[in-house]
């Protein structure tokens, strides 16, 4: 996906596309659950490259989704406020339910 | 759905819709025969689904699921199909009801594929929508 393209400031269909990707989702779980990051520290804990983790930045920062702080050297990226409410917060939390009990039913199942 | 007594939209049906919508699937390597006990039956469902779940697996049927945080969802059955599809209604206390659509799919090389659906009701869709193209004032 084409964050580019899709990301296109402003408009709802930004706030789906945000999270249409699965490495976007993870990156903004991450900043939910743990608060501001940087790029090189979500490239190392979600294991995606640093190039990757900076274009998905970029995009959602254009988006309107996350804002930037920089801090000498480092630039912390955290989510707007509101930004993702109301819908998207649902596909959030629902989708990362619904990815550890599909985990769970592998385990179950195949294990 | 029920659209009665909607205040919210203007209940064009083709007007510019993004459902709410959240889907997720995984593979198994075990077969449809195999998945569908863990979806079919109760203690099958309590492995995975959550902590701790009752549910009267028949088109009506009551279905509660305590999640691992606490949460307690109670809904009911709408379809099941052997081997092929689980649908049921659930929701937490005092929040919107969502529907969730888990379907079978074999798979090459004998294993399967399970995806699941949660969507929410049209009248709660509706009104987040409203929130949404109101908060970005699209045209």
């Amino acid at each position: 996906m084409n964050v580019d393209t899709d990301l296109s400031e402003g408009s709802a269909g930004a706030l789906f596309a945000v999270l249409a990707d699965r490495n976007r989702r993870r990156i903004i779980e991450r900043i939910v659950d743990e608060g501001p990051a940087t790029a090189t520290a979500l490239s190392r804990e979600l294991g995606i490259t640093r190039q990757g983790v900076a274009k998905h930045l970029g995009g959602m920062a254009e988006a309107g989704v996350l804002a930037s702080t920089r801090t000498g050297a480092e630039v912390h990226y955290r989510l707007v406020p509101g930004a993702l409410e109301p819908g998207t917060e649902w596909l959030t939390r629902v989708g990362r339910e619904w990815d550890l009990r599909l985990d769970a039913l592998k385990r179950h199942v195949d294990g | 759905m029920d659209a009665e007594n909607s205040t919210y939209g203007n209940g064009s049906e083709e007007s510019d819709e993004r459902p709410v919508e959240l889907s997720r699937e995984i593979e198994l390597d075990s077969g449809p025969e195999e998945a569908w006990r863990a979806l079919s039956e109760e203690d099958g469902l309590a492995a995975w689904l959550g902590e701790d779940v009752e549910a009267d697996l028949e088109p009506g049927g009551a279905i509660r699921v305590r999640d691992g945080d606490g949460t307690e969802l109670d809904g009911f059955i709408e379809a099941i199909e052997p081997e092929r599809n689980l649908t049921f209604w659930w929701s937490a206390r005092g929040e919107e009801s969502s529907r969730v659509v888990l379907e079978l799919e074999p798979a090459v090389a004998g294993g399967c594929v399970v995806r699941v659906t949660e969507t929410r009701p049209l009248r709660a869709l509706e009104r987040e929508l409203a929130e949404i193209t109101g908060m970005f004032a699209l045209p």
